[in-house]
């Protein structure tokens, strides 16, 4: 028993519990219902085990270290799990688990239009890769890795591949990604120039005495390619058209725990692989995490795609994930690691929390798509009759976003807040009014969010039907509604238990940074956080008590005094027009107020279309079109310049073939005669 | 006693094929079976090799690791490549655009074809090497002529026209190197021993000059920009079994010519000059592709240009040596099968689409499920993704290279990201677009699809297990090449 | 080569040299076709010294078959081909005639550069032979490039292969028979292979002027 279940066998196990999920999904393609039912179940089991396994290292302390040596040189399949990757382990398993619940049900509409053996083959596969990133101890393994996750995600962004949509969505997911590979390939290769090997440990004992411009190139070139993984702006470009065009659960996943997988090589690379990180890398994973954070939610306020708005949420939630971290990288560099700690706990439990209301956010949009077939918000309203609890789960999500309490984006958010107040005093002006610039556009952005959920939510879910398929809405089946009540009872779950998890928390960045002996600035209880001696105190159980206390006594009251009233039913007052479901406000009008406010950085645009019953006298419209949209500042500005220069350059080159023969010759004498020149100077 | 025979069958399998009438099922028996049996011989030599460094037929044959490597790799190809032949010239002359004199035509000249590979490959001669890659020039002159369109024949005088030059430089570089010891030293017959234990003899201004000659002259027929302007044009109009040997063989033997002088003139001047040199040529044949597949609107010629990149990678490769020449050497293996899949399934797309326009092809995944999904994995091969062996190799290479020449390193993968955005562009367009109503979905006969199946369950496999005698192979074949 | 007077073996190198030249100026095709033939049999005339050097048959049979080749064969391919097709003149070259004359200067002056010093090694008495070889692979390779006939291409190649046959014979690999014979049968191939693209390329574009080839592009 002993030697079956020992740690290498278990993990092996794992994966090859997902391996076997996709060749047999593969294998049963012509089945639909089979398929399906294998490629969701055995995903399950694997995650299941996996977030077994995962637990198990983080409450034993233990930090396995194994490999399959192979027969290639350089590259040796070889594994570390310490506490950085148990953590996001448990992270991927977790939302794997109640996504592939909610998989079971939401796969049939595919039956019959696309091939569900692919599907499951896919799933598996992009799961056990995910699993295998952050696992990985050896840089070549890591990116063949890492590589098959794009690879197997690509596949599933294009799942529906008859829409053309979807298709352009992956090449340029695809194309995106390539080119962050790119960028981390250098970086490795930079690595492994000073240190000899592709060794994570070796790699990092020869970091110590590298040169500070190799340090330096090493940290860009991850940032940028792990950064375009993570959708930081201006790498962003490919995630709100990707993870709206993949199929719900695996939009979930994507968001939720993909895109996190940059952020975990982030923090391995910059804090534990090099050696003490210059401040000006802190302050620009600050400024890069401010500016994701308030442009994304700007653009998701301006979005009428239901899962185009999640996704710039998720930018937006990044940028809040780096703001923490960028914390905890000025305050290694300026070696105050107890408060370094703080940071990386803030990121870390904001990277948990992100994933679970992001992925329960996503389950919900899914569950309304598949029931009204259009993702535009403007033709949803008032799903709540139809499928009450979904606009109940959706609710619980997107109060989490927006940091409310009691659930656990307020606490997370509350930690971030708190690093970056601690860090105000610690260092040089220009910092400090970097530091001041952060915490601003956080409070910005939580108050943004807000805001756009309020939109999101209330444009789908209340008010009237705005179109006929609404009103053919059902409730979502079974399984959509245990993966998404899970999400949602974790999202409760882990903000009640702040404390205890905190603690958890700071264990694990206590052994990132190799400070187990300090003195924590982060207490924490069983019954609340408090950093610095009650400089800054939150009780979980209070602040649910609280709430309770204040829904009761309201409700109390107001039930008090209109118990004896009669209610009345009758028209709203109308003007004397007939009101229809069209004249509520639709989630363009709500944001239309942001957009004009901010019209500088979203620099709208408005195309009006009138057709005139008469040509020549245009005095009476037949139709009036109004389209609205934002400019995208990326494309054109930043992507299209470089495009176009590529291809012109490339019809120069293209002319070399000149089609004469006797060009061709030339060619060759000219090249014989320079390189003899050449040689003989 | 067997290596003759791999050289001899061949010339058999020509006069025999000659001498057939009417029908061309014997032509398909007799290709079927001289193609296994020269993959059984090269088998055997490799074999042989494996277990004794080398293996010798005196006085005029041998082949030790490097060259049974690439014995193996041409056998490997022109076996898979017979197969393809005989299912797509069956479906040519279903639709009448060939009768049975071509097909005729054809089996001779590829018999005579792949027997001078053969020849140049297990030569002890550099001059016997010579007359063989020339006739490998001459068979196939007429097989890229094949369907006597304009465009052939345009592609096909190019080809012959710009490769004899080609050669001809090559062969002047051959004398170069052979003359002082032929002189010297009055041996009758200069091979590639005598040539490297007399290296003391050439000076070295001399070894530079010639092998400027060599690289030139047989980086022609490599394919190496800017000596590669014909390679499109031939790539392209050849009938698709010929287009893969063409880019999965003969390539690879222009570069082992280059490469056994490479190991003369490192041992004689040192190998800075070799590696500069093979580094500048590596590098601007990666560059040129990588802009002309962006435009590309051919997709048989943008397989070709792509042959050009890869034969650029391996050349910068082998430049930067040390693990360098492992993943090159590996990179040339990997190349060779995945280059060949990706023509046998051009060519069923042309089989089915009549076009070679990229624009005119669409929804292959829909209308050719098989083709498609093969043109995408050897797609995604190409391209160095992983689990595919190509990104392993070609990460060697880079790691190779990273220490002395980061700038080159870095300018290699801006290009390697140029040349992804446009093959998957391209790929997409031909792959994931709408079919047409009208086309129904099948595929041509079982010989269309085993050669491509087979040669890439054979890539898949040793992307991801490199069997260990074939990497002790490599490994003897890399301190052959270092020395 | 020191069984040769070294007048007599400058004038037959000269005479190879010449005939290079003169093939970049010439107009009618037949007039092409006879300045190889005489290229060649200069070419035999120096094998053919080496024989009585060093007797061997096969050398013997190499010279032989050069001359068939070279000397008989090829000129009467070229000729059928002339004749079939009615084919006088040639057609144009790229530059005009005093430049053409001021390139050729130029590869001449190219000759005596640094970069061909270390060939001359090989033959260290007989140095200016191996210059003129050079430089009439130079001329030759030029005359590809300069002139727009497929004809005049099949000559530029052909004179080269003369030159580095010269090349090979002056820096005095011309004992290896073995060479000989691989590179007399390979031209042999060479010219029934290209006389009979030649004509096909006739046949289908409508005339020899390989200008008219240029449609594939990209």
């Amino acid at each position: 028993m002993e030697t079956i279940f020992n740690i290498s066998n278990s993990f092996y196990i794992i994966i090859t519990i997902f391996i076997i999920g996709a060749i047999g999904s593969l294998i049963l393609r012509n089945q639909d219902k089979s398929a399906n039912i294998w490629g969701n179940t055995l995903a399950l089991i694997g995650s299941i085990f996996g977030l077994m396994f995962a637990a198990a290292i983080l409450i034993s302390g233990t930090t396995p270290v194994f490999n399959i040596p192979s027969t290639f040189p350089l590259l040796s399949m070889s594994f570390n799990i310490d506490y950085l990757s148990a953590f996001f382990m448990l992270i991927i398993c977790l939302i794997a688990i109640l996504c592939s619940i909610y998989a079971f049900d939401y796969s049939k509409h595919f039956y019959k239009k696309y091939s569900l053996g692919t599907l499951g083959f896919f799933y598996n596969i992009f799961i056990a890769s995910m699993i295998l990133v952050v696992t990985a101890h050896n840089a070549l393994f890591f990116l063949i890795v890492w590589e098959i996750m794009s690879l197997a995600s690509y596949f599933l962004v294009i799942f529906e591949r008859q829409k053309s949509e979807n298709i352009e969505a992956g090449s340029i997911y695809f194309t995106m990604t390539h080119i962050g590979t790119a960028f981390i390939i250098l970086s490795f290769l930079l690595m492994y120039s000073v240190a000899g090997s592709f060794d994570f440990e070796v790699i990092k004992n020869g970091l110590i005495n590298a040169p500070e411009l190799i340090k330096n190139l090493i940290f860009i070139t991850a940032l940028i390619g792990f950064g375009t993984k993570a959708g930081i702006i201006p790498f962003h470009i490919w995630l709100p058209k990707a993870h709206p065009a993949a199929p719900s659960h695996v939009s979930g996943l994507m968001s939720g725990v993909m895109i996190k997988t940059g952020i975990y090589m982030l923090v391995r690379i910059g804090l534990i692989l090099l050696p003490n990180p210059p401040l000006w890398w802190g302050v620009l994973i600050l400024v890069l995490g401010s500016v994701s954070s308030v442009l994304g939610v700007l653009y998701a306020l301006a979005e009428h795609d239901i899962k185009k708005l999640l996704a710039y949420h998720s930018i937006e939630n990044i940028g809040i994930i780096l703001l923490g971290l960028g914390g905890a990288f000025i305050f290694t560099s300026a070696h105050l690691y107890v408060f370094a700690a703080l940071g990386l706990v803030a990121a870390l439990y904001h990277t948990l929390n992100h994933a679970t209301f992001k992925a329960l956010l996503f389950l919900g949009a899914g569950s309304v798509i598949s029931e009204t077939h259009t993702r535009n918000m403007e033709e949803y309203g008032g799903l709540i009759k139809y499928m009450p609890q979904t606009a109940f789960l959706f609710l619980i999500g997107s109060m989490a976003i927006s940091a409310l309490p009691p659930f656990n984006g307020f606490f997370s958010e509350w930690l971030t807040f708190q690093t970056l107040f601690s860090a105000i005093n610690q260092f040089n002006v220009f910092t400090k009014y970097i530091l001041i610039f952060s915490i601003a556009s956080l409070a910005f952005t939580g108050g943004l969010a807000a805001a756009c959920f309020v939109k999101a939510f209330g444009a789908t879910f209340l008010a009237r039907p705005r179109s006929e398929e609404v009103k053919h809405a059902k409730e979502s089946s079974l399984s959509l509604l245990i993966g998404m009540t899970g999400l949602a009872a974790l999202t409760v779950i882990l903000g009640f238990l702040a404390g205890p998890i905190s603690g958890i928390l700071k264990n694990i960045a206590n052994n990132i940074l190799n400070i187990q002996n300090l003195e924590p600035v982060l207490s924490t209880q069983t019954s609340s956080v408090n950093i610095q001696n009650n400089f800054a105190y939150v009780s979980m159980p209070v602040v649910l008590l609280l709430i309770i206390l204040a829904t009761a006594i309201s409700t109390g009251f107001i039930f008090l005094f209109t118990r004896n009233n009669k209610v009345k039913v009758g028209r709203t007052w109308d003007c004397g027009s007939n009101l229809t479901p069209r004249m509520e406000i639709t989630a363009t009008g709500f944001s239309r107020s942001f957009i004009t406010i901010f019209k500088g950085i979203l620099r709208p645009q408005q195309e009006v279309e009138v057709e005139y019953h008469d040509e020549k006298s245009k005095y009476f419209p037949k139709t009036n079109a109004i389209t609205l949209e934002l400019r995208d500042i990326y494309m054109p500005y930043l992507y299209n310049p470089f495009q176009s220069i590529v291809i012109k350059f490339a019809h120069i080159v293209k002319k070399i073939q000149v089609g004469h023969v006797n060009a061709y010759i030339l060619y060759i004498f000219v090249t014989l005669i320079s390189i003899l020149f050449i040689l003989a100077i | 006693m067997l290596l003759p025979f791999i050289v001899i069958i061949p010339l058999l399998g020509a006069i025999i094929s000659a001498t057939v009438r009417k029908n061309t099922y014997p032509l398909q028996v007799i290709i079927s079976v001289t193609a296994c049996l020269e993959l059984i011989i090269a088998i055997i030599a490799t074999a042989n090799v494996l277990i004794n460094k080398s293996y010798f037929f005196d006085p005029f044959f041998s082949v030790d690791a490097f060259s049974a490597i690439i014995l193996l790799v041409t056998a490997t190809v022109s076996f898979a490549a017979s197969f393809y032949s005989i299912g797509y010239l069956k479906e040519e002359v279903k639709k009448d655009i060939i009768g049975f004199h071509r097909v005729k035509e054809y089996f001779v000249l590829l018999h005579l074809f792949l027997g001078s590979m053969f020849l140049a490959i297990i030569t002890v001669s550099p001059i016997v090497m010579w007359v063989a890659v020339e006739a490998t020039t001459l068979s196939t002159a007429f097989l890229i002529s094949f369907y006597s369109k304009l465009s052939s024949m345009e592609a096909a005088w190019k080809y012959l026209i710009v490769n004899s030059i080609g050669l001809l430089l090559g062969f002047l570089g051959t004398i170069v190197f052979l003359s002082p010891v032929l002189n010297l030293t009055e041996d009758k017959f200069v091979n590639w021993f005598t040539l490297n234990t007399h290296v003391s003899l050439l000076s070295p201004d001399l070894t530079k000059i010639a092998f400027i000659f060599i690289l030139i002259g047989y980086g022609t027929k490599a394919g190496l920009a800017p000596m590669h302007t014909w390679l499109p044009d031939a790539h392209s109009k050849a009938p698709p079994p010929i287009s893969a040997l063409l880019s999965g063989a003969l390539l690879n033997i222009a570069m082992m010519a280059i490469l056994r002088f490479k190991i003369v003139t490192d041992a004689a001047v040192g190998n800075y000059f070799s590696q500069n040199l093979l580094i500048f040529f590596g590098v601007i044949s990666i560059a040129i592709p990588a802009f002309i597949i962006i435009v590309q609107k051919n997709y048989k010629r943008l397989f070709a240009y792509s042959s050009i990149e890869h034969m650029g990678i391996m050349a910068i490769g082998f430049g930067f040596g040390g693990i360098g020449t492992f993943g090159a050497l590996l990179h040339m293996i990997y190349h060779s099968l995945t280059k060949s899949v990706l023509f046998f399934s051009a060519g069923n797309i042309f089989l089915k689409y009549s076009s070679t326009r990229i624009a005119n092809v669409k929804g292959v995944l829909s209308s050719m499920p098989t083709t498609g999904i093969v043109l995408l994995i050897g797609f995604l091969a190409i391209i160095g993704m992983p689990p595919f062996g190509i990104f392993i190799t070609e990460f060697y290479i880079l790691s190779s290279g990273i220490t002395k020449f980061p700038l080159v390193v870095g300018l290699i993968l801006i290009l390697l990201i140029l040349i992804f955005v446009g093959f998957l562009k391209h790929i997409v367009d031909i792959a994931f677009s709408q079919k047409e109503e009208s086309m129904n979905k099948d595929e041509a006969n079982i010989f269309t699809i085993f050669p491509a199946i087979f040669l890439l369950v054979l890539f898949i496999f040793t992307s991801l297990y490199l069997p260990q005698p074939l990497k002790s192979l490599i490994d003897t074949a890399v301190t052959l090449l270092n020395k | 080569m020191d069984h040769i007077a070294p007048q007599i073996s400058i004038l037959l190198a000269a005479t190879i040299f010449v005939t290079a030249i003169l093939l970049n100026f010439s107009g009618k095709i037949s007039i092409s076709v006879w300045l190889y033939v005489v290229q060649s049999a200069t070419i035999a005339i120096l094998l053919l010294s080496s024989v009585f050097d060093r007797f061997s048959i096969l050398l013997l049979i190499a010279v032989i078959s050069t001359i068939l080749v070279k000397v008989i064969i090829a000129p009467t391919f070229f000729l059928s081909l002339i004749k079939k097709y009615h084919i006088t003149s040639t057609t144009s070259t790229y530059l005009n005639t005093p430049l053409t004359l001021l390139v050729i200067a130029g590869l001449l002056f190219l000759t005596q550069a640094d970069f061909f010093t270390p060939l001359i090694s090989l033959a260290p008495q007989g140095h200016n032979l191996l210059f003129i070889s050079i430089a009439t692979i130079l001329i030759s390779l030029f005359l590809s490039i300069n002139r727009k006939g497929a004809v005049s291409q099949m000559m530029g190649i052909l004179s080269l292969e003369n030159g580095i046959v010269a090349f090979a014979l002056f820096s005095g690999l011309e004992q290896n028979a073995g060479l000989q014979l691989g590179i007399t049968l390979n031209i042999f191939i060479w010219i029934v292979i290209s006389t009979v693209f030649a004509s096909m390329i006739y046949q289908k574009f409508g005339s020899l002027d390989v200008s008219t080839m240029k449609g594939l592009t990209e």
